[in-house]
């Protein structure tokens, strides 16, 4: 073989593992639609001289019209077909890749229509399957709302059996749902992604303005009412202003996401719908659940009441969506209710437990030092910048609260962590951060088990449980301070390998 | 049962390694960094020294101690850990793929690493022989054909 000859054998061999070229046009062209802006601006500054305007603009005019024509390009070759087993989609550069999913291997699909897509009757579907473990779905389109019925249709009746109950939360638990499941930082999180979005789309100028109205607006509500900026120091205004309006935007949206919530169960599928502004349909096929898990907070704990949320690859994957299947309960009915929707879940007992007096000491040990944290930097600050602003004490002090409020929440852990197997499934209970959780899965849906001892743990005979779910995100369950002879002895019944 | 240990001479590779930063680090420090007073170079750079020496010491020592990959069955066991003891354990019938990845020079420095994924799980071993590396890769990829055979005969049935 010549050398030119060997050359281009190795460059046909480098493209033909590689992408088609384009797709580096591909990756470099998003958001040059915002070239648009500045083009309107300059007809409306040039009065509507369409011909100078032209004559000046003509690249830009050229390279967004460019971009709109690869838009419809896209729009026209980029196609589905609704079949009656499958959906087959054709995506990618002019339709190449074509992709059918069948409907029995779905995990969930879901049907939501947006506020503004509902005048033109626009539904975005989403289809899952666990084939992939990314965190994008099988296929996402934009489908009419006859379309969107037709493919609800095929897709519910894969079950082919009637309804065998239906279940939907009052109001006011829909409330309480919201209260516990809000938070400030989700409330800053949509803020953030508001005031994001807002800046990309009208510059920092614009985003400035709204700030500065808000701020205004904040400053005259409480000169008229309570007055509190000549009592409180200032800077805990903003800070309480900042958690008290963000955990409000969470609560909102979390109410509108959720109210209206009804899930059914069909022979093989469990079929949720919820919203009012964004109204969402979700079908999940029964046999793919990952888990069920029963979520409370202290409080909920107090009140013995609990929400139950399951994992199914796609379900509760959009945006601040909580994958619920009983928002709210209390402990009565949790029985009840998961035995009506989800009768095939295995109901293991707990075998290991923590609880001694011992174990409060292990739990708390941590929370209680960083309880410290905060008095130790206003000693230091104190001690080295006495000139420091005083308010800034307070504020060190008022993150104290959380701390030991943890400190609560974990003497409580001590008593509610435990791990336990039967012949077909476990459960297991443990507390993350502020929640408490009690899993029950099936063991055909454990991927993996690790066990991890730090060198206290190997005199104390303690150990972690991490328990790995099949699911696309690789989100262990944590079981803390378990007895690790207990869990050596229990993992060698269930058919672990355990060294010596 | 096969069983697998990480390679001595990944151990090796390691401290000279770690040897080679921390002569990097000083002599960045000590060229560079003119702006500090000449004792607190000093201080910084027994620190950097320090800090290899505890590495060496103990937590590469921990490591080739404590690791090791055995396949039991059908399940995948492998200790190990730098810092904390782990184990894992993972039924194959669990495993979507075993990645191996070699290193340059490789079979002389003994820097190579198997990844076990599943479905929502991972498995990371490493500094294994070229040759462990890859046998474990073989083993497990049989094994996994060998049940798909069993369930399609069963299917069939």
């Amino acid at each position: 073989m010549s050398r030119m000859q060997d050359i281009k054998r190795r460059v046909s061999l480098f493209f033909s593992h590689r992408q088609h070229f384009v797709k580096i046009v591909w990756y470099t062209s998003k958001n040059l639609w915002l070239l648009a802006i500045p083009l309107t601006k300059h007809l409306i500054a040039s009065r509507f001289d369409i011909v100078q305007w032209v004559r000046i603009n003509w690249v830009d005019i050229l390279s967004v019209s460019g971009i709109f024509a690869l838009a419809i390009a896209r729009w026209v070759f980029v196609s589905f077909r609704i079949e009656d087993d499958g959906i087959v989609a054709h995506t990618g550069l002019f339709g190449m890749v074509r992709t059918k999913v069948y409907y029995s291997q779905l995990t969930s699909a879901s049907f939501c229509q947006a506020w503004y897509g509902r005048p033109f009757g626009a539904h975005t579907v989403f289809l899952e399957t666990n084939a992939k473990t990314l965190s994008r779905a099988e296929v996402k389109l934009l489908i009419s709302r006859k379309n969107a019925e037709k493919l609800y249709g095929y897709i519910s009746n894969v079950s082919a059996g009637r309804t065998r109950a239906t279940y939907s939360p009052r109001k006011l638990h829909l409330v309480v749902f919201s209260l516990l499941f809000s938070s400030a930082f989700t409330g800053i999180l949509l803020y953030g992604t508001f005031m994001f979005r807002l800046n990309k789309l009208v510059g920092t100028e614009m985003e400035r303005q709204v700030l500065l109205t808000v701020n205004g607006e904040i400053t005259k509500i409480d000169s008229q009412t309570l007055n509190l900026t000549k009592t409180v120091p200032r800077i805990i205004l903003v800070i309480a202003g900042a958690v008290i309006g963000a955990w409000s935007i969470s609560f909102i949206t979390t109410l509108v996401r959720h109210w209206s919530f009804t899930v059914s169960r069909t022979d093989k599928q469990l079929l949720i719908k919820s919203g009012v502004f964004v109204k969402r349909r979700h079908i999940i096929n029964r046999d793919r659940v990952n888990f069920c898990d029963l979520t409370q907070t202290l409080t909920m704990k107090i009140f013995k009441i609990c929400s139950v949320t399951l994992d199914c690859t796609g379900y509760g994957k959009s945006r601040r969506e909580i994958s619920a299947l009983v928002p709210i309960t209390t402990y009565d009915n949790v029985n009840a209710s998961l035995s009506m929707l989800v009768p095939e879940l295995p109901r293991a007992k707990p075998e290991i437990k923590t609880g001694g007096a011992n174990d409060v000491r292990i739990f708390v040990t941590l929370p209680a030092l960083m309880c410290v944290i905060p008095t130790l930097i206003i000693q230091l600050l104190n001690r080295y910048f006495p000139n420091h602003n005083p308010d800034l004490n307070v504020l060190i002090a008022i993150i104290t609260v959380p701390m030991i409020w943890l400190v609560i929440v974990k003497t409580a852990a001590a008593f509610n962590t435990s791990v336990g197997f039967d012949s077909e499934g476990c459960v297991l209970n443990y507390c993350k951060w502020f929640r408490f959780h009690k899993v029950l899965l099936p063991k055909s849906n454990i991927s993996m088990i690790r066990i991890t001892r730090n060198p206290l743990q190997l005199i104390t005979d303690k150990c972690n449980l991490l328990v790995y779910t099949t699911g696309e995100k690789r989100r262990p369950h944590r079981i803390n301070f378990l007895q690790y002879s207990a869990l050596r002895e229990l993992c060698r019944r269930e058919g672990y390998h355990m060294f010596k | 049962m096969k069983k697998f240990l990480p390679a001595k001479r990944a151990m090796l590779t390691l401290y000279l390694l770690m040897a080679v930063i921390g002569l990097f680090l000083n002599a960045i420090l000590y060229r560079y960094v003119t702006m500090a007073p000449d004792y607190v170079i000093t201080i910084i750079s027994q620190a950097v020294w320090g800090l290899i020496l505890l590495v060496s010491i103990f937590v590469i020592p921990h490591y080739f101690l404590r690791a090791k990959f055995v396949i039991v069955g059908d399940e995948i066991t492998a200790a190990g850990g730098y810092f904390t003891y782990r184990t894992d354990h993972m039924r194959i019938g669990a495993v979507k793929s075993v990645s191996v990845i070699i290193t340059p020079f490789g079979t002389f420095t003994g820097l190579n690493f198997v990844v076990i994924n599943a479905l929502g799980a991972r498995t990371f071993m490493s500094f294994y022989k070229k040759k462990d590396a890859e046998a474990i890769a073989d083993i497990i990829n049989k094994r996994i054909r060998e049940m798909a055979k069993d369930t399609n005969s069963e299917e069939k049935k």
